[in-house]
């Protein structure tokens, strides 16, 4: 008995010694990175630390990031995991190596000031994006304007899926975490009210996560037997939604509008069923436009305080331009 | 003789309380909104606690044994994950669920031989497991959902079977075989036991570590099972799928009656617990209550309902 879990305890550390160093020569790259300062080549580095990479968001965010950055820049990255203590170490350690620059999406507005004091007194720029920091001193703030996403969903959708309806039912669903949230749907009603007085709110409900939402949506729809349009802050709400108006086989009366685009709800959208649209945001556009930045900042240029990358419709049709509408 | 009466008087007062506080709940929302009592939405109440309940059940049979299991949540995302992944691979539906719910029993094996073997607390090994199997799914994924699954699959989570959701009936069954385990055969009873006083079950030559192996890796297995569910209510393998559901399932236990202290529980229990959560947000959200309330209301309901246990328990 006693032998037999011994050698229980020694495959398992014998296991996980294989694992760790399976692991360790993966990141022997960006731990070459940490600690000193980085041996670039003579190349500017570029510390990135993204709130997260769970979204497709910050995936395309990345990518647009490197690809704007190619051979020019060398790129430490941080994926701190929505957790505001590992971003404030990681900034710190990008502060100790001496990176020539910061692009940032912290993962609180208020959390992320001492950090950004810290890099003051370093004397490295930050360019912040995604997420405006709600103090501290950066070079510029970088963003899709969410209440222009919202209105020009609202915009689109009076016209292409509302325009023979007087008072349309619509349904909200946000995320009481994110404020860009209830700024899109705030826009949505901006519209709204406008264009639309004889229009009523069946519902608005938060939610975090596809499942949540479908479940949400599954009541609403029990709820209510008129249901005209729903508008979802994310590409989950919408996503979730549709599985939900699907599930009870409502897919003649209700349509959907989502936010960001993902690429599921294109090809949801692309069927040309009950998902009307989606507000697209270019992140690669974001990313480009963040290292664009870096290089006007190293150049000695000043910056705008707020710089708003456009955000068009998705539709089956193609993209729609805010111009457009 | 007397003290035999008043014992199971007692055992039935608790069994009441919780049905009690599910009436009351059912004939508050009611009144409230007559659309809730209709059988569509009875229906779609059931669909929804379907996944939370199944995962229940080995969560159940985790805490009487006086352990818990954090990764139960992380399994359920990683199973929905391979098996769709393993779907678009071309793989048959029925071996790609297999698969991943055969991956998912792996991983409660493994919570349970290092639970048991290496000696470090169920807490510690099922966090760990939570993670690495978060992180797993976020490397296989590259965080993207996997979609474009074969249509049938839909069936699975979508569809009836003689007018009941799929989802519905699988946790039933899951349910049946899970209540007679737990209550008429030898292993069932072990768990019992060993939750209730380990030393004791050992002494009275109850095999306590295997016994302790199968409890992870039925844990496993019904976590794999939910995780599959889920992803065919989905529609797709999302990466953030089953985030915090241990808890949700946990929640579902203890307001059912089964005790983090270990030796007692009851399976039905387990069930109607995770209808009780089902049916506030159901309700809040046909009421167009914001979310908000549903997280303060549900909360109240754990403790109110554990309370009343321990109360009942006490006298």
């Amino acid at each position: 008995m006693k032998k037999m879990k011994k050698m229980w305890a020694i495959m398992l550390v014998v296991m996980m010694t294989v694992l760790l160093a399976g692991c360790s020569e993966e990141g022997a790259g960006e731990k070459a990175a940490e600690g000193e300062e980085a041996d670039s080549g003579g190349k500017k580095v570029i510390g990135v630390s993204l709130m997260t990479l769970q979204y497709e968001f910050f995936q395309d965010l990345k990518a647009g990031i490197e690809e704007a950055a190619g051979e020019d820049y060398e790129i430490v990255f941080n994926d701190p995991n929505m957790n505001m203590q590992e971003q404030i170490d990681a900034i710190e350690n990008f502060c100790a190596q001496k990176v020539d620059a910061i692009i940032l999406t912290c993962v609180d507005g208020d959390g992320i000031i001492p950090a950004l004091d810290t890099c003051e007194e370093a004397g490295i720029p930050v360019v912040t994006v995604d997420y405006k920091p709600s103090g501290g001193t950066y070079e510029t703030y970088i963003g899709s304007d969410n209440f222009l996403g919202g209105q020009l969903a609202a915009k689109w959708a009076m016209n292409n899926v509302l325009q023979d309806i007087e008072d349309p039912h619509i349904a909200f669903l946000y995320n009481p975490m994110s404020i860009a949230s209830v700024e899109r749907i705030d826009g949505f009603k901006d519209i709204l009210e406008k264009e639309k007085p004889g229009a009523k709110i069946v519902a608005e409900q938060g939610g975090d996560s596809r499942e949540a939402f479908m479940g949400i949506m599954e009541d609403v729809l029990m709820a209510n037997n008129r249901v005209d349009i729903v508008f979802s802050y994310s590409a989950d709400g919408g996503l979730g939604s549709y599985d939900a108006i699907q599930t009870l086989g409502r897919d003649d009366e209700v349509s959907v509008m989502g936010f960001d685009a993902s690429a599921e709800e294109q090809t949801v959208i692309k069927k040309d069923g009950c998902y009307k649209g989606s507000i697209i945001q270019f992140p690669d556009k974001l990313g480009a436009t963040c290292v664009d930045s870096v290089t006007k900042v190293l150049n000695g240029e000043t910056l705008e305080d707020e710089i708003a990358v456009e955000v068009g419709v998705y539709t089956a049709d193609g993209i729609v331009y805010a111009a457009d509408l | 003789m007397n003290e035999k009466v008043k014992k199971e008087r007692k055992w039935n007062w608790n069994d009441f309380a919780i049905l009690i506080i599910l009436v009351v709940l059912i004939v508050i929302m009611a009144i409230i909104n007559p659309v809730f009592l209709t059988l569509n939405n009875i229906m779609n109440i059931a669909r929804q606690v379907s996944i939370v309940a199944i995962a229940g059940i080995g969560m159940t049979y985790v805490l009487i044994s006086a352990e818990i299991d954090l990764s139960v949540g992380s399994l359920v995302g990683l199973t929905g994950v391979i098996a769709a992944m393993a779907m678009k691979e071309g793989m048959p539906i029925a071996v790609a669920c297999l698969l991943a719910i055969a991956v998912s029993v792996f991983c409660g094996f493994m919570n349970g031989v290092i639970h048991t073997y290496v000696k470090i607390p169920s807490f510690i090994v099922t966090m760990g497991m939570m993670n690495i199997a978060r992180g797993a799914v976020l490397v296989l994924t590259n965080s993207y959902p996997v979609t474009g699954l074969p249509e049938e699959f839909k069936m699975l989570g979508r569809g009836y079977m003689l007018g009941i959701p799929i989802p519905v009936v699988l946790m039933f069954a899951c349910y049946i075989i899970g209540y007679f385990v737990l209550k008429y055969m030898k292993f069932g009873r072990s768990i019992y036991a060993i939750g209730g006083n380990i030393e004791a079950a050992r002494l009275s030559g109850i095999s306590v570590s295997k016994n302790k192996v199968l409890i992870h890796t039925i844990c496993g297995l019904t976590a794999g099972i939910a995780g599959v569910v889920l992803a065919a209510r989905l529609f797709s393998g999302q990466p953030s799928a089953g985030n915090g559901m241990e808890l949700d399932a946990i929640a579902a236990a203890v307001i059912g009656g089964t005790s983090t202290a270990g030796g007692k529980g009851r399976l039905w229990g387990t069930l109607l617990g995770a209808l009780i959560l089902g049916i506030i947000t159901n309700g809040m959200n046909l009421m167009n209550i914001s979310t908000n309330w549903q997280y303060i209301m549900q909360g109240a309901i754990i403790i109110v309902a554990v309370g009343l246990d321990r109360i009942k328990n006490n006298d």
